[in-house]
């Protein structure tokens, strides 16, 4: 998240703005504040957008008997795969820029998964246990950064490819050599 | 590897065969939905079975903990299903991680770790003498929050134990794909050097008197005490911990 808005600095004023009364001062006093998709809603379409480009997780099933799905028989014995990125970067469900950071096309959206096609936590008796506490945790956490500091990328950082080849559990590590610095400063909230 | 593609104009899964294995890949959400609900053609138990082993469960704790059913009076977390163990488990883990009190409570835990670590003096970087740190955003952002992590679920006394847990535990996690892509241990010697020492402080975390470790997270405590009580010992809860910590 904190890359993306790092490469998008004009989202992170507003993050700031949405989650400002979460704080006194340098304190977190209300924490829950971060969670409420209506206070803040920049913020929600943002980790939507920001999964939706890095899971790199499937779905995964043992076939124990014929089994039909979508039409076709799937045999007995074999596995049924439901790579996340497929569906993610569906340019019929996302449109032509499916592949590129656009928190605002989440933004006044009714249902976060679009029809079943968001699922970087996976879905049915696999549907990961720890979904709130991931949201919260991270919410939280960029929102307390971008409250106490200010971030500058050193150098010309272009936006860091993931490393797509590695399989994965879950997001995206980078590629190596895309690790980039950044300077990080107390900020000003007087500014 | 051989691929046969069977998607046409109806985008139906297509198949292709790796290893001997025949495997379907859902392309559309509302496939994707049907696989969902199907909890009796195809099934996720196998795959776990084998993860656990992998990661050096035996199979007689294999038995307990996923096959052997328990009474639905038992003593501890409610079981009204007659559920085996693991089931249970995940219904705990809900019940931690799930809105709720248990769920603010934990995350509370997380706050903690992140009102003492994200300050300027406390991030591991180059200081430049304007005031500045200079660091790199994903290791400082994966130091952080593994240890934020660590603490919700242990508490102080495996960071003692360890000190370097949370370091060796986000090394572990980069690799933890060749576990479920079972990559033979011959080609994995970092993944099993990492578990390895990440299970050994964990054994440690849970043969420390329980009343040494009382700041740790609901969960961690009612799972270990339930373990115990279908007779899984130090090495087994170690195992089934840093698994279910991974996952």
């Amino acid at each position: 998240m904190l890359t993306y808005l790092l490469h998008n600095p004009s989202l992170i004023d507003i993050v700031r703005k949405e989650t400002s009364k979460a704080f006194s001062g340098d304190d977190v006093i209300n924490p829950r504040l971060v969670s409420d998709h209506d206070l803040c809603p920049q913020l929600e379409a943002i980790w939507i957008e920001t999964l939706r480009l890095s899971s790199t997780g499937s779905s995964v099933r043992c076939i124990k008997e014929d089994t039909t799905i979508g039409g076709k028989v799937l045999r007995k014995g074999s596995r049924v795969l439901i790579p996340f990125r497929l569906l993610h970067l569906n340019t019929s469900v996302y449109g032509a820029d499916a592949a590129l950071f656009r928190p605002a096309r989440f933004l006044g959206k009714e249902h976060r998964t679009t029809g079943g096609n968001w699922r970087p936590f996976g879905g049915g008796k696999t549907l990961c246990t720890g979904r709130y506490v991931a949201e919260h945790t991270i919410k939280l956490c960029v929102a307390i950064i971008l409250h106490r500091f200010d971030l500058s990328i050193i150098g010309n950082a272009s936006l860091p490819r993931g490393d797509e080849g590695t399989p994965g559990l879950g997001i995206m590590g980078l590629r190596k050599g895309e690790e980039f610095l950044v300077s990080v400063a107390a900020r000003d909230k007087d500014e | 590897m051989t691929r046969r593609n069977a998607v046409g104009s109806n985008k139906q899964p297509f198949a292709f065969t790796a290893l001997g294995t025949r495997f379907y890949v859902i392309t559309q959400a509302k496939h994707a939905t049907e696989v969902d609900k199907n909890m009796d053609t195809l099934s996720f138990d196998e795959f776990v079975h084998e993860f656990v082993r992998t990661v050096g469960l035996n199979e007689t704790s294999i038995h307990a903990f996923f096959l052997q059913k328990l009474p639905r009076d038992k003593a501890g977390f409610p079981n009204p299903s007659g559920d085996a163990l693991g089931t249970i488990t995940r219904q705990m883990h809900v019940h931690q991680l799930h809105p709720g009190e248990y769920q603010r409570i934990l995350e509370s835990r997380f706050l903690n770790s992140f009102n003492r670590d994200l300050r300027l003096e406390r991030i591991n970087g180059l200081q430049h003498s304007n005031k500045t740190i200079e660091v790199s955003l994903y290791r400082w952002c994966a130091n952080f929050f593994t240890r934020a992590g660590e603490y919700a679920y242990f508490g102080p006394v495996l960071a003692r134990i360890d000190p370097d847990f949370a370091d060796v535990f986000y090394a572990f996690d980069e690799l933890s794909w060749q576990i479920t892509y079972q990559i033979p241990k011959i080609f994995a010697n970092r993944l099993v050097t990492a578990q390895t020492h990440l299970h050994q402080s964990l054994k440690k975390y849970f043969q420390t008197p329980s009343e040494q470790r009382t700041d740790q997270a609901w969960f961690t405590a009612a799972a270990e005490q339930e373990l115990r009580s279908i007779g899984i010992g130090d090495d087994d809860i170690a195992t089934l911990f840093l698994t279910i910590y991974l996952t």
